[in-house]
């Protein structure tokens, strides 16, 4: 599928035609096509932009390869708006960069909170990856991720058995190291929760599926509250997202609200795993406000909930680290997760120490929109090294940011951005120690 | 003149007002009709009201990066401010009725005044900014890359339409009582102005008008539009 092949006229073809959709296609396409006024903002805040002088990594700039095209195909003043400079040809050349070019961006919708005329690239960039993807030419990760999930359920290929012995492995990993007895139900029915996180979670970071693990036990033994995680449905990641291939995305959450109704369900929390609840929130058949019987929510909803009602103590001094938060960008700006992690690590820290800036404004970790996943040059065309490299590249902002707090730890509740920020401070040396939220949790808890 | 003063003050116009008309009900018609999706951006507003104090603070204020791009904000935040008080002060200049309004609370030598210094300020603040904007789009290497022609057309037009605009107001006597006379007849195929000055003034304002619903200036009604959509989740 991700096999690099020779743009030929039908290809050209195919891209104009899905370019010039936009015509009929959503407001928010529509006005990104014919508002920007290139005041160049965007690329002030944006964290590729940054660390990259070249003029193509400007978000204008990328949006334009899609803005250029559209009106010069999607006008019968094509040629006139040509011969003004905003529209041209498509050429072959320029089709064949395209996977390099939208997957350049992280998606991290920083540059709408700031752009005067509210575009935000990160939808142009999701139609140019969806462009991408229907021409077969997405990155080699991200079409095979959803390949291996569309066969098994999850991203990371596990079968039933890996799934039901990590959760027995953690379990007594619980218990060797904390004494705590947990349990990690699978496929019970009548459960007043289901449980979803990103399968990474499982394999790459046990220590936050532990935390959440003993979170539940708190639960049960504060108000009897059950929880269970569904065989079919334990991967909350979602690849659709990053690929702009719909049909996949819808796919993959129509497993978790399946999973919903057939374990009878109350409330549907999604883990530390940031696009997976933007999703599961905004976009998929489990975000449905009205017409679900379960409600969809958040474990930093969850367990803030509980903290507001004095419901855990928390033993600070087991916590041995300095700890600044990360706000994912698909938490903060997607789905509006701000405070609530904060108020659990200021309970269970001693000291916590806020990034700047933060919030709607916190710079990306480089990491977004799938790029986290993807270390090698991925059979994308004239990429220049590989996405590690670009990657190490783009977190630049974000480790300054990290440096100038002096923290120790670095809580960052999302995959992507744990699995990016792990290799950004390992390839920079900087001996801090990144993780979850629920990872501290486990430390500081008092059962 | 004669020639010029039918072409540029009784027929264009029509065409003009055609143009803008249309193409504006025919763009935001397409907006409207287009399906909208929940592309919330947090904080946002979880209800009617919050969305319109949201939206119109972000529009008043250009809030969204008036404190992390200080050296754009000011420049194109009095630039806007300014382009719209002389709008709203170019109704004197075509209709009798503001005059009759701000005698209300002033006299005939206050207004005149008023329009003297008010409209002579902002109207150099105007000119003065979009030199600015213009000058940042071949200064800064970010904005420099992603200019075309159509950027920088738009704000020499604009400069064309400021100066020719100062230059009635500086350096010639512009009876206003005479384009008061043109407007109140501009349906029934009124004389305008024979100003030279005033001839050019009004055709790069009318080229202006023919060409927003067509290109950047979309963002004038747009920018409505899309905040909305970043901030709304209800």
């Amino acid at each position: 599928m991700s096999e690099p092949s020779a743009v030929n006229e039908a290809t050209l073809r195919k891209v104009i035609d899905q370019v010039t959709a936009i015509k009929n296609g959503p407001r928010v396409l529509q006005l990104y096509m014919d508002l920007c006024a290139k005041c160049g903002t965007c690329a002030d805040q944006c964290h590729v932009a940054q660390s990259n002088p070249e003029a193509r990594v400007n978000p204008a700039a990328r949006s334009d390869l899609i803005r250029g095209l559209y009106k010069r195909y999607g006008s019968s003043w094509g040629k006139v708006l040509k011969a003004l400079g905003t529209a041209r040809d498509i050429s072959a050349d320029e089709v064949e960069t395209w996977a390099r070019d939208f997957y350049e961006c992280s998606g991290c919708r920083r540059c709408a909170q700031f752009c005067p005329f509210g575009i935000d690239n990160s939808i142009l960039t999701r139609k140019g990856r969806a462009i991408v993807h229907a021409l077969g030419k997405s990155p080699y990760m991200m079409s095979e991720t959803q390949r291996v999930s569309d066969e098994t359920g999850n991203d990371e290929g596990q079968s039933y058995a890996a799934f039901v012995e990590a959760c027995r492995f953690l379990c007594e990993e619980v218990k060797d190291e904390f004494g705590y007895d947990v349990e990690i139900p699978i496929d019970r029915t009548g459960t007043d929760i289901l449980f979803i996180p990103a399968s990474a979670d499982l394999i790459s970071f046990p220590e936050t599926h532990m935390g959440v693990a003993i979170f539940f036990e708190k639960l049960r033994q504060l108000d009897g509250t059950t929880w269970t995680m569904a065989s079919t449905a334990f991967d909350g990641a979602n690849f659709g997202l990053f690929t702009g291939d719909d049909p996949h995305m819808m796919r993959k959450n129509q497993l978790a609200h399946d999973a919903c109704i057939r374990l009878g369900v109350k409330t549907l929390v999604i883990g530390e795993c940031g696009h997976a609840y933007r999703i599961a929130k905004r976009l998929g058949p489990t975000a449905s406000k009205n017409k679900n019987p379960y409600k969809t929510i958040n474990i930093f909803n969850l367990a803030d909930d509980y903290l507001q009602k004095g419901a855990f103590t928390f033993d600070t001094s087991k916590v041995q680290h300095s700890v600044t938060y990360h706000d994912p960008c698909n938490f903060a700006r997607s789905t509006g997760i701000f405070e609530e992690p904060r108020r659990l690590l200021q309970a269970m820290v001693s000291d916590f120490r806020e990034m700047t800036p933060n919030r709607t404004k916190n710079w990306c970790c480089g990491g977004g929109g799938g790029l986290a996943v993807m270390d090698g040059p991925e059979k994308v065309a004239k990429l220049n090294g590989t996405f590690l490299d670009a990657r190490m590249r783009a977190g630049k902002k974000k480790l300054e940011q990290i440096q100038a707090t002096g923290a120790t730890y670095l809580a960052a509740p999302c995959a992507n951005c744990k699995r990016q920020l792990m290799q950004l401070m390992d390839h920079n040396k900087t001996g801090v120690k990144t993780g979850g939220v629920f990872d501290l949790f486990m430390e500081a808890i008092v059962m | 003149m004669q020639t010029l003063e039918i072409l540029i003050g009784r027929v264009l116009p029509f065409v003009t007002l055609a143009v803008l008309v249309l193409g504006l009900v025919w763009r935001l018609r397409r907006w409207n009709r287009a399906a909208v999706a929940n592309v919330a951006l947090y904080p946002a507003a979880s209800n009617r009201r919050e969305l319109i104090e949201k939206v119109l603070g972000e529009v008043a204020w250009f809030s969204s990066f008036r404190q992390d791009n200080r050296e754009l904000w000011r420049k194109t935040w009095p630039f806007h401010v300014t382009l719209l008080v002389i709008l709203i002060g170019h109704l004197r200049v075509m209709f009798a009725w503001p005059d009759r309004v701000l005698g209300l609370v002033m006299g005939p030598e206050a207004i005149d005044k008023l329009s003297l210094w008010a409209g002579g300020a902002v109207g150099i603040v105007a000119l003065v900014t979009c030199v600015m904007l213009l000058t940042r789009r071949f200064v800064l290497p970010r904005v420099k890359e992603i200019s075309s022609s159509e950027d920088v057309g738009v704000l020499i037009l604009l400069l064309c339409i400021l100066m020719t605009g100062n230059g009635l107001r500086f350096f010639t006597h512009y009876d206003v009582n005479v384009s008061r006379a043109y407007f109140a007849s501009f349906f029934l195929g009124g004389e305008a102005p024979q100003n030279p000055l005033f001839l050019l003034h009004f055709f790069f304002v009318q080229l202006l008008l023919m060409y927003l619903p067509f290109g950047k200036l979309l963002h004038i009604p747009g920018v409505f539009y899309s905040k909305a959509l970043l901030a709304k989740d209800y």
